[in-house]
């Protein structure tokens, strides 16, 4: 990324630790943004929302998408042509897509976290990011499974519990159903 | 990107401060300093968070989850999701669309929702005629070797001078009291005129299956051997089907006469091909729901002088001829658009394609009636 010495601006986070990142980093945060925009400059912004280690990990991913998104604009801009420019940024939304992947492989109370993060700074392509890679960790699991695997607790009421009891015997009928054709055929 | 958390979010941050740069600092740290609900906590209980996460993010998860699972199997994961506690219940229920709009079956209670409007929803019915039960699959794919996925099963009763045959989510339990029992089809001694009786209230559909309150726990849980339907179960009378004499006398086609109770929350267009429905049970209280009909007939085929058969255009789905293949469109609509078709693929094995306002468990009921012998009618 080209650090042509442009402004900076301090992040602090909750456990007071602080990141000097170039603003226009800071500014993938709508809410930092919008601190910038509404706000006479600011040295340092605190974060009390966000620890120290959450907080190196959201500027990490602010870093690349800034850096990304300028290497594609300056490719587009020198190449002839826009058949040219849309092979050449092809190859690098790849690349991101691979870096993104590999950047959301992290634990769950991490994920967790991140999520809030980007909800709290408002960083939509982080929050799809995030709340993507959720969804991933749900599929294939059971109900109960879920229920494991984030540690939540089961408040369903009996009623309640037949109903789901007769959607998931319903839903996963198709093992038992094959063991009845088997019979049956 | 999801507008409305985008709206909420950004309508906090964009709000023109007064230009009393002090003042505004302040109250611009404030905002970000303000404690939310999610304090930052340490690592070892980060885990423990995933309950207290915002529906709205919730949403956000499982709204994706379902956008990953368009087709079966896999939509189980949306189920699991609904099934995991209170809060993720009321989260997946939200997300998911019915099938009219979406044209999927999510839940049980997809089954007695009207299919999509646009497209013929595909099914399949196959027959085990020793055991006398019928299975219902929605096709998956094309081919009708493939599984499909279960929707319901019907097993056929003697019950003195009546048939019958039960309508269950599951096929190792047909009792009318069952956790599982959605609907019944009667029909007269002579096996020509039918009746839909349906488990809920018809407009009780769009929500889940019917719970039993405290008083009302079946027979299962008491380990008594009480065989008579669930008081909080009912049957309620939904449907009517006749199939008419044939004057012909001959093997020529079937006249089939049905009457439906839809739903009120069916599309707006549908209006003008519903009447009001009464129907004859007694066991309806008086100042029960009274819902709009459908009156649907079926095609007439047309006599192939060439082949020397009766001929319907089933576009593939049909490919052996029988009796008992039949296509049914709305006794108002000019332009006979099909609306449920049936026919024979292979000795055991049916197709049944049915579109909105018709549902899954009608449709499955209607066809149901062109099995058995129909004495006087051919």
């Amino acid at each position: 990324m080209a650090d042509n010495g442009g402004k900076k601006i301090t992040l602090k986070s909750s456990d007071g630790e602080e990141f000097e990142v170039p603003e226009v980093v800071a500014m993938e945060s709508q809410t930092i943004r919008h601190v910038i925009e509404d706000v006479c400059a600011k040295n340092s912004i605190p974060l009390l929302n966000v620890n120290s280690k959450i907080l190196s990990k959201v500027i990490e991913y602010c870093k690349k998408h800034v850096a990304a998104a300028e290497a594609a604009a300056s490719k587009a801009s020198t190449e002839e042509g826009t058949a040219a420019a849309a092979s050449v940024t092809k190859p690098s939304d790849e690349d991101l897509k691979t870096w993104d992947a590999e950047f959301v492989k992290v634990d769950k109370g991490t994920l967790f976290n991140l999520i809030l993060a980007a909800n709290y700074l408002h960083i939509p392509g982080l929050l799809d990011l995030t709340c993507q890679a959720a969804a991933d960790m749900i599929k294939g699991k059971s109900a109960k499974e879920i229920r494991k695997f984030f540690n939540l607790k089961n408040c369903i009421s009996p009623e309640e519990e037949e109903e789901i009891r007769r959607e998931n015997q319903w839903a996963f009928e198709e093992e038992k159903r094959t063991r009845a054709f088997d019979a049956y055929a | 990107m999801n507008p409305s958390m985008s709206d909420r979010r950004g309508s906090r941050a964009r709000r023109r401060w007064p230009s009393l740069s002090g003042m505004m600092s302040a109250l611009v740290v404030e905002q970000l300093e303000r404690k939310t609900e999610s304090e930052p906590v340490p690592e070892e209980e980060q885990s423990d968070r995933w309950s207290s996460l915002l529906p709205e993010l919730l949403g956000e998860i499982v709204r994706r989850v379902e956008a990953g699972c368009d087709r079966w199997p896999q939509r189980r994961d949306v189920v699991s999701c609904a099934g995991v506690c209170k809060r993720w219940r009321v989260v997946t229920q939200s997300v998911v669309r019915k099938p009219i709009e979406c044209g999927k079956f999510t839940f049980p209670s997809s089954l007695k929702q009207p299919g999509s409007k646009e497209t013929m929803t595909q099914c399949f019915i196959k027959r085990n005629k020793k055991e006398s039960i019928y299975y219902l699959y929605l096709g998956l794919t094309h081919s009708l070797m493939d599984l499909g996925k279960f929707l319901m099963a019907a097993k056929r009763y003697r019950r003195g001078a009546h048939g019958e045959y039960i309508i269950s989510l599951d096929v190792e339990d047909m009792s009318q009291g069952g956790y599982s029992y959605l609907g019944k089809l009667r029909s007269d001694f002579l096996g020509i005129n039918f009746k839909i009786y349906d488990s809920q209230q018809p407009d009780d559909s769009f929500k889940l299956l019917p719970t039993r309150s405290g008083s009302h726990f079946s027979s299962k849980r008491f380990g008594s051997k009480r065989v008579s339907p669930n008081p909080s179960v009912g049957n309620f009378e939904v449907g009517q089907i006749s199939y008419k004499f044939n004057l012909l006398k001959s093997r020529g086609p079937r006249r089939i006469h049905t009457t439906l109770q839809t739903s009120s929350q069916t599309s707006k267009e549908e209006d003008s091909l519903l009447h009001e429905y009464k129907p004859e049970s007694p066991k309806l209280k008086p100042n029960s729901v009274v819902s709009p009909k459908l009156v649907l007939k079926n095609k007439a085929p047309r006599w192939h002088e060439h082949l020397q058969c009766w001929c319907l255009n089933f576009h593939g789905r049909v490919t052996v001829a029988s009796v008992k293949n039949f296509q049914l469109v709305s006794e108002n609509d000019q332009e006979e658009t099909v609306l449920l078709q049936f026919g024979k693929v292979g000795d055991d094995i049916f197709t049944m394609d049915y579109k909105e306002p018709l549902s899954a468990f009608q449709a499955f009921a209607i066809c149901l009636t062109s099995f058995g012998t129909k004495l006087a009618c051919e």
